[in-house]
């Protein structure tokens, strides 16, 4: 065992193996923060699209014309925003475990977390688009 | 000295202090590995260099607040997962001078009683559980960890070590009182 002792010094004496920066995981550990919030903000705003949808075609009252209503919402489904959001979510997700000591909280509850986030960021993306929709198109105007 | 101690001393300059290091977990490394892989001896030492080096070179990552060892077992579980990866090949290798370690078994459960005759058979149920059991066997009946610890070295939620824990107990006494 002695000899991996002298080994390892010996090497660090002669810098063979050098110790990494702080900003190295610094870095990393920024970048999944960032990460993980775009991908968040990413998942509300595709979500808020389909929040937009159900606003628009109402499926629930289209499905009151039968299988006319049907397949309206069958066909105007924006079914690559909502896979897109899955998608987000599920990496959302996988990101969110691996921050900090998140790893110690249960699957169900790292989920919870996501997806109450995405959820609420996207409810309150709704309600600024419609709060302030009109202020914007006019000052376009 | 504290191992945060001695790790803050290496950050501020002071690589020498880092022999410490190694002299306090080269032993332990080398068990902890050996029990992971089931290799011989030089493999073993391989990678306990490995784990050592790799432990230097991310030593500006380690936040001082945490247990060390916690940190630096989560580095040799992953080096020793890599390994198995690459070489899925069982090597069933003698007790040697490891049996110091196998006879002082530490908490080990009070329904499987232990004296030097046994100690062969409870190597053999241990060798044979599956890795993940294997590790949590061997990291709370022999490294004395706690489940908090456990969880850090593995990166599961505490819950899931104590159900971890309680399917290795119940395997590991089937394979002991079937090998006796």
């Amino acid at each position: 065992m002695k000899k991996i002792n002298k080994e390892i010094m010996e090497k660090i004496r002669k810098d063979e193996v050098k110790m990494k920066p702080k900003w190295w995981f610094e870095g990393i550990r920024w970048g999944l923060e960032m990460g993980n919030w775009i991908i968040v903000l990413a998942a509300s705003v595709f979500l808020a699209v389909g929040i937009f949808w159900i606003e628009l075609i109402r499926p629930i009252k289209a499905l009151d014309y039968g299988r006319l209503g049907l397949e309206l919402i069958l066909e105007s489904l924006p079914h690559v925003s909502l896979g897109i959001t899955v998608f987000l979510l599920i990496a959302g997700a996988v990101i969110y475990k691996n921050k900090g000591e998140n790893y110690k909280k249960s699957v169900k509850r790292i989920w919870i977390t996501v997806f109450l986030t995405v959820v609420l960021a996207a409810i309150f993306l709704t309600i600024f688009r419609k709060v302030f929709e009109p202020e914007i198109l006019l000052r376009i105007i | 000295m504290t191992d945060e101690k001695i790790v803050e001393l290496v950050r501020g300059g002071d690589k020498e202090k880092y022999s410490e290091i190694v002299e306090r977990y080269e032993k332990k490394m080398f068990y902890y590995i050996k029990r992971m892989i089931n290799q011989a001896d030089e493999e073993v030492e391989d990678l306990v260099q490995e784990v050592l080096v790799a432990a230097y070179e991310n030593l500006a990552g380690f936040d001082t607040k945490k247990k060390f060892s916690s940190w630096i077992y989560r580095i040799a579980h992953n080096k020793a997962i890599d390994y198995f990866k690459k070489k899925k090949t069982i090597i069933d290798v003698d007790i040697g001078e490891n049996e110091e370690y196998w006879m002082n078994g530490g908490k080990l459960p009070e329904d499987i009683e232990i004296d030097r005759q046994e100690g062969e058979e409870l190597r053999k149920a241990v060798n044979s559980l599956e890795i993940k059991y294997r590790e949590v066997i061997w990291l709370y009946y022999f490294e004395d960890k706690n489940y908090d610890e456990i969880s850090d070295i593995l990166r599961i939620p505490t819950s899931n070590v104590g159900v971890l824990l309680f399917r290795a107990k119940e395997k590991l006494k089937k394979r002991y009182e079937k090998n006796k």
